[in-house]
């Protein structure tokens, strides 16, 4: 692993591109495997035994009705759910080869190598565009002012947004548009480099453009970074993903994963009669 | 650092950046956890001020506080004792009836005004309740002044009286019932007040039958905070009562205070005076303390129903 | 206003079906002409009480100019006997007083209630802000009457010694240690806006968006990192609020510092351990055996504390909300 630094003087955009093979769509390594994870809160169960495997280089997609447990799941990956008390996720998740739960990976540290964005956009409204973006490096210590730099051009390029920010890079975040202000929360994410993003509903609560827009950047994103998207929106699931994990509340309102297939399969050959209600519309 | 094994390139420069974090990690950990033993002591620097008065205030008040010190009234000066303490019962009886006039004009006055600025429009208006909210902090000698300086020479005849402290305590009190009063109704749901003019309702029969009733228990809040604040409050009577060594039940008679006389004692010469002190400082703490118990109760009620 | 609540329901039955065209409406709407004036008069009350108040501050405060002149304001000598009347050691003492009460009060404040809002479980949490809240309702003479007998043997025979030893008698810490003093009176003052401090601040770091903490999280922030380059700077406006309020209970704070600040009115700080006075516990304790022309000085002392308590309040109003300001 071992790199000069000359190599890549020449380079300010460091998020270099993972190869791919385009006829795949992602990679059969595995970035993150899922091993029958449960979530409850204060004992009541809200996402049960959740097993499949999360490709590197893919774009998987979380779908299910509203209350089936994706975002729950979701923050089980980056181990959110920490921050609530009652909290408990049971199971096994690997990153790599990493045991997530396994004490082996400081926090701060799993959380920096598997971002996250936000169902709304949330950047830190005291910070200028460029402090938003360095800051999941500044958090993690990286204080080298040149590296900063090359982070911000790098992560905004990459979030698609470099252009019509790079003018005023020092003014606050909150003088975004919405649209904006959730492609520099992706830029935030991508800064500290990480192998897996997170996203909840991105584009939840924007409009049709902007949601256009983050669809198609994450079709270049997938190419540094692995995406797992949780959507409620099955034409989003679709034209966005690779694989597509299909989630229902069981009896109990639990959610229980029904169906994980590549998204081609479950769209046009659920093994489920379940799946095949939900793609058809007959329920959720 | 362990790398998965992969058949995809890994692009170097995200190992080195998660290398480079990994290394930077434990130092970013020591310092944090430092700066959060600093956070966590200063709620401790916080609280021993609190326990060292409530502690010293039941200890030292304790000793004091007996029959006598409830129902005797205190010294003559010309009869003088150093070495007892006598009593307070002019002290209380002063403070029941001022108090509680004053809190009983504060109540309708205070919500009164509270109404009026909810209602208040325009620039008077905006500039009125601005100056309410900023009386609130003023500090509370300045009450005692405006009646010593408006009202004890052309009400009073220049006499000292209970009447003229229960102004002074009025006064206070109001802005803080108005205020209390004013963000209580603008706190009401709209739906409930739109819902009463749709049905053509009267704005007086909505502010009557809907607004504040459902303001009641921030309003009885605010009320109990001015109550705890009147009976506390040395500066406001200090200059307009007197002294009254007599338990006086007439409010316009020269009167007596808990806090004046506190204040009294806290500057004569004897243990015995000091000794006194503590014991009407525990019987003031018990009051206010209780007073702010029965607000608390009151607020969680309201929330829960 | 009676309350009869047929006389309501039959009305709004009434006028339900006819609300915007109907006679009926207009009916109500002079109807309601009663409460409208009910209004205006009140408004005027309101009004004219604020003038009335703040007019009579500012009479009674005139004779005090006339006497005193500019010297009022450039004078450190205030000497009841001596009908001298210079008021700057008492503004220094005001100054002087607020801002020790500050150094302790903002720091630890802010940290308590960061740990309250953010390190503490739920149940601590409610406990721990109940507790400091409490410090709130204390009468103002209690903390004289606990200054004066519990903190002033510990200013005069640890603290201070303390602060001369190490800092080798330089200024601030020089000259004689009598216990009570501008010390003592600014950490008593500290301790009394303390509970404005935690509760007005702490209410700010509750407001914090949960997305914002949770995305700091997210990036691989610490707890620290996430209390104070997050939820700090988030809630830096209500901070600043809470400070601002404190700061003008404290200039304003009157029989507590006329107890413990020893009422030394002529001398000008040049020390922490000095004996001092400050505007309001100068009017508290000089101002029932005033004089001639003393009461006109004392007058126009009001005066001064009016304004400046004013505006700092002014400030923390349009800072913070209104509920806030009744902490
Ligand atoms: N912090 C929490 N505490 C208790 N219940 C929760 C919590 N978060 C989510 N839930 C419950 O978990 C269920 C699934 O929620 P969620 O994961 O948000 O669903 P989805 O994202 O699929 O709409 C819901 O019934 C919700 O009420
Ligand atoms: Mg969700």
């Amino acid at each position: 692993m071992e790199m000069s630094m000359e190599m890549k003087e020449n380079s300010t955009i460091h998020l270099a591109p993972v190869v791919q093979d385009d006829a795949q769509r992602g990679s059969s390594e595995v970035a993150m495997r899922l091993n029958d994870v449960s979530v409850a809160f204060s004992g009541k169960t809200v996402v049960r035994g959740a097993t499949f495997d999360v490709r590197k280089g893919a774009v998987t997609a979380m779908i299910g009705p509203s209350g089936s447990g994706k975002t729950t799941l979701l923050r089980a990956l980056n181990r959110l759910h920490d921050l609530t008390p009652g909290a408990e996720v049971k199971g096994q998740i690997l990153l790599g080869q990493d045991d997530v739960y396994g004490g082996g990976i400081p926090t701060p540290i799993l959380r920096a190598r598997v971002g996250m964005v936000f169902q709304r956009p949330n950047p830190f409204p005291t910070m200028s565009i460029a402090d938003n973006v360095t800051s999941g490096l500044r958090f993690n210590g990286v204080k080298d002012k040149k590296k900063l730099e090359e982070a911000i051009e790098a992560s905004l390029w990459a979030a698609a947004l470099w252009d019509s920010v790079k003018d005023r890079l020092k003014a606050p975040a909150s003088t975004l548009s919405g649209g904006e202000q959730q492609r520099l929360c992706i830029a935030r994410a991508l800064a500290v480099e990480p192998d897996v993003l997170l996203m909840d509903e991105p584009t939840s609560s924007l409009d049709p453009i902007s949601t256009q827009r983050i669809e198609d950047l994450m079709q270049d994103l997938k190419k540094i970074v692995t995406i797992v998207i949780v959507t409620h929106n099955m034409q989003q699931a679709a034209r966005v993903s690779d694989d597509c994990a299909f989630l229902l509340m069981a009896e109990d309102r639990a959610g229980e994963l029904i169906e994980f297939a590549p998204t081609a399969k479950i769209f046009n050959d659920p093994q489920d009669s379940r799946t095949l209600d939900y793609i058809q519309g007959r329920f959720g | 650092m362990t790398t998965m094994t992969s058949n995809m390139p890994e692009t170097d420069s995200r190992l080195d950046l998660q290398q480079l974090m990994r290394q930077k990690y434990r130092r970013r950990v020591i310092v944090g956890n430092i700066i959060l033993a600093f956070v966590m002591a200063a709620l401790v620097v916080a609280l021993i001020p609190l326990l060292s008065i409530v502690i010293s205030v039941i200890d030292r008040g304790s000793k004091v506080l007996s029959t006598a010190f409830l129902t005797q009234v205190q010294q003559d000066p010309f009869a003088f004792d150093p070495y007892a303490i006598g009593g307070v019962w002019n002290a209380i009886v002063g403070s029941l009836v001022m108090d509680g006039i004053a809190i009983g004009a504060a109540i309708p006055l205070g919500i009164f005004s509270g109404v009026i600025l909810s209602d208040a429009k325009g620039k008077i208006g905006t500039t009125i309740h601005r100056i309410f909210d900023v009386m609130i902090g003023l500090p509370s000698i300045l009450f005692g002044l405006f009646v010593f300086f408006v009202l004890l020479g052309p009400v009073f005849n220049n006499a000292y009286s209970g009447m003229a402290g229960v102004i002074a305590l009025t006064l206070m009190s109001i802005p803080l019932i108005a205020v209390a009063t004013e963000s209580a109704i603008s706190a009401v749901p709209p739906t409930l007040n739109e819902a009463g003019l749709a049905l053509g309702a009267l704005p007086s029969r909505v502010m009557w039958n809907i607004k504040l009733p459902a303001a009641r228990p921030a309003i009885l809040t605010g009320v109990l905070l001015a109550l705890s604040r009147a009976v506390g409050e040395t500066a406001p009577v200090l200059f307009v009562i007197g002294q009254s060594r007599e338990a006086n039940w007439n409010p316009a008679a020269e009167q007596s205070s808990l806090p004046t006389l506190t204040f009294q004692y806290l500057q004569g010469f004897f243990p015995s005076q000091r000794e006194a002190a503590w014991g009407i400082a525990l019987i003031l703490m018990t009051v206010v303390f209780l007073v702010n118990l029965t607000s608390r109760i009151i607020s969680a009620r309201s929330q829960r129903g | 206003m009676p309350m009869d609540q047929s006389t309501t329901s039959t009305n709004a039955a009434g006028d339900l079906s006819n609300v915007s065209s109907s006679p009926k409406f207009n009916l109500a709407a002079r109807g309601d002409g009663r409460y409208n004036i009910a209004m205006r008069i009140g408004q005027a009350l309101l009004a004219i009480f604020i003038i009335v108040f703040f007019g009579s501050i500012i009479i009674q405060s005139i004779p005090g100019w006339q006497s005193a002149g500019f010297g009022f304001f450039t004078s450190t000598d205030w000497s009841n006997a001596d009908f001298k009347f210079g008021a700057l050691s008492l503004i220094a003492g005001t100054l002087v007083t607020t801002f020790i009460a500050l150094l302790f009060a903002v720091p630890v404040g802010i940290s308590a209630a960061l740990s309250i809002q953010f390190l503490l479980h739920r149940r601590l949490r409610v406990f721990f802000s109940s507790l400091v809240e409490v410090l709130a309702i204390v009468p103002s003479i209690v903390f004289g009457v606990w200054g004066v007998a519990v903190i002033s043997p510990w200013t005069q025979h640890t603290l201070e010694p303390f602060l001369r030893d190490i800092s080798g008698g330089a200024p601030p810490f020089q000259g004689e240690i009598y216990g009570i003093g501008l010390l003592l009176g600014g950490l008593v003052l500290g301790v009394m806006i303390l509970p404005t401090v935690v509760a007005v601040s702490r209410d700010a770091f509750a407001m914090v968006p949960q997305t914002l903490i949770e995305g700091a999280y997210g990036l691989g922030a610490t707890r620290t990192q996430v209390l104070f380059r997050v939820a700090l700077p988030a809630a830096r406006r209500g901070v600043l609020g809470a400070v601002t309020l404190g700061t003008g209970r404290a200039l304003g704070e009157t029989v507590a510092m006329a107890t413990i600040l020893g009422g030394v009115t002529n001398k000008f700080p040049s020390s922490a351990f000095d004996l001092g006075a400050t505007l309001a516990s100068t009017i508290a304790r000089d101002f029932l055996e005033a004089t001639g022309s003393q009461v006109g000085a004392l007058g126009s002392l009001a005066l001064i504390l009016t304004v400046i308590v004013f505006a700092v309040n002014y400030i923390a109003r349009k800072i913070i909300t209104r509920q806030a300001v009744m902490l």
